[in-house]
């Protein structure tokens, strides 16, 4: 077998491959600049962004400096500001977990019994229209005043901001199984928890995955909100702080750090939608 | 339920009166109709003579306005895993893998078997119907024949006395479609005591090739206008079946009933335009 593999690496080496490629080669330079874009038109924009703000930064009177960070003055505030923020980032998600994760349960129990039971979604419907628009950010204040400690109360209100978009999306999916998956759940005669657990849950999945970015991005607002109310730590706390302290540098630094998280925990939701709904074409 | 005496006289199914319909619209008017036990019942008829209907109504999928639905002389409440049904397509649920699909109507049919054993038995029914290679696959991976392939294994599965099939090979190109028909015909002549199948289908070479009885209908309002014995001996070979004059006699009058089906709804119409003056 090894003697295989040198030979063949030999012939590459004599020539065969590359010769190959250069009768290839005179097409190629034309394509090529396009077909590196291709996908990658979402960091051009990015990078001209940061190039468009650098040049802002020279442009703008040097007494004004200190509010308008140049891109090198904010990098390194970042650098410098590092371990604070990840200390931040823990106390956030200490805040972020329990408070996404038991409104995406909640929401998605409930959504999905609400969206089955006749009785339950005529009692929950008119309900949800009243309280599912009103901007959970009104809460923050109350939560803090009325729940013991700033933490329970931040969890409270990350869960307020996340519960309703999973629950509606999930209510939805649950409502819309389609007729021909109702037939054969009851051509095979599943009970009502397993036609809920292997229907209707799977076949209201694409649903309850808009809910839950709705609602991640919702909780992010949340959290930071809630940090700017009544912290000691945390992401929307560390700008709050630095905004206090005029230190514009390290403000916008976490701005962009907070950014880079969301944008991370977007991402992973992405990926384990893409896992999770792997059947679909 | 329970033991089934040899007798295959006794009706397997039985429509009596029955009618169905939704506010207004008549789907089926007093259709009765009697399905003996091992036989091989097509439904024929065009669009909106309610033979899909039919299939749900026995099926127990919908309940009638009026008549009685028998299935084993007990009346039809709701489905039950007596009854295996194929529908035209997406039988299968996208999430689960074909044997996933097939172990679950297993599970619902014999709940006493352990996992493994409902996927070894799962896997027996994937290999009858050719499917033992892509038993892990997921139906958005197969082409519709195959799918067709692995709802049919699993209404098989199931082990229920009866198969409803509501045009189950409807959808597929005309390679696949005879190849699900011999399979079909190969299950049902195995399977002993013979099941009970009825087939809806509007292509009357395909009723009359699989069915021991044509119920052909007519629409508006869905009824029974004929019920046809097909006197052809088995195995019916594509060719010599086509060939032979008792099949062509028969498939002549199975056109002259829906034309004549066809006529009489726009007489009707012409009627009605008349009297309402146009």
């Amino acid at each position: 077998m090894s003697d295989l593999d040198v030979s063949s690496v030999a012939a590459a080496a004599l020539g065969e491959l590359p010769m190959l490629r250069e009768d290839t080669r005179p097409k190629q330079p034309a394509r090529r600049l396009t077909s590196h874009l291709a996908g990658r038109e979402g960091w051009c924009l990015f990078v001209a962004l940061v190039a468009l703000w650098q040049l802002v930064s020279w442009v703008i009177p040097s007494r004004n400096r200190f509010l308008f960070p140049s891109p090198l003055v904010t990098i390194q505030a970042l650098w410098s500001s590092l371990p604070e923020l990840g200390k931040g980032t823990v106390s956030s998600f200490i805040i972020l977990i329990p408070g996404y994760t038991v409104a995406v349960a909640a929401g998605v129990v409930l959504g999905i019994l609400a969206g089955t039971t006749r009785w339950l979604e005529r009692l929950t419907v008119p309900f949800t229209r009243v309280v599912a628009p009103v901007p959970p950010t009104v809460y923050v204040p109350y939560a803090i005043a009325l729940l013991p400690g700033f933490r329970s109360a931040a969890i409270a209100v990350v869960f307020i901001g996340a519960f309703w978009p999973v629950f509606v999306n999930a209510m939805a999916g649950a409502a819309s199984v389609p007729q021909r998956l109702r037939d054969n759940a009851r051509v095979l005669g599943l009970g009502k928890v397993e036609y809920l657990r292997r229907v209707v849950f799977p076949s209201s999945l694409t649903h309850i995955f808009s809910g839950m970015s709705v609602g991640l991005a919702m909780s992010f607002i949340m959290l930071t909100v809630a940090e700017l109310f009544g912290a000691n730590a945390g992401l929307g706390r560390f700008v709050q702080f630095y905004a206090d302290f005029a230190d514009y540098p390290r403000m916008v630094a976490g701005i962009l750090y907070t950014g880079a998280v969301t944008f991370v925990c977007m991402r992973a939701l992405d990926r384990l939608k893409r896992r999770a709904l792997f059947w679909q074409r | 339920m329970g033991a089934q005496p040899a007798s295959d006289r006794r009706p397997a199914l039985s429509l009596d009166g029955v009618s169905f319909g939704y506010q207004s619209a008549t789907v089926l008017a007093d259709v009765t109709l009697q399905v003996r036990e091992g036989e091989f019942v097509c439904l024929l008829g065009p669009s909106g003579s309610g033979k899909s209907t039919v299939l749900r109504l026995l099926a127990g999928l919908e309940s009638p306005r009026e008549g009685s639905i028998r299935v084993a002389g007990l009346p039809v409440v709701g489905p039950g895993i007596d009854r295996g049904v194929v529908f035209q397509d997406y039988s299968l649920f996208p999430w689960m893998s074909l044997i996933e699909n097939v172990a679950l109507a297993i599970g619902k049919a014999h709940p006493a078997l352990t996992r493994e054993q409902r996927r070894d038995l799962a896997e027996e029914y994937l290999d009858l119907v050719g499917l033992a290679e892509a038993r892990t696959k997921y139906p958005g991976e197969l082409s519709g024949g195959m799918c067709q392939r692995g709802a049919i294994a699993r209404a098989l599965a199931m082990g229920a006395p009866v198969l409803l099939m509501d045009e189950p090979f409807g959808a597929l190109d005309p390679v696949n479609r005879t190849r699900l028909q011999d399979l079909l015909l190969e299950v049902w002549n195995s399977s002993k005591p013979a099941r009970t199948i009825v087939f809806v289908t509007h292509d009357v070479d395909e009723a009359l090739l699989l069915a021991d009885r044509v119920v052909v209908l007519g629409a508006c309002p869905g009824r029974v206008i004929a019920d046809l014995e097909v006197p052809i001996s088995r195995p019916r070979p594509r060719r010599q079946t086509y060939a032979r004059s008792e099949f062509q006699a028969l498939r002549k009058l199975v056109n002259d009933h829906l034309e004549g089906d066809v006529l009489r709804r726009l007489s009707d119409a012409e009627m009605v335009s008349e009297a309402a003056g146009i």
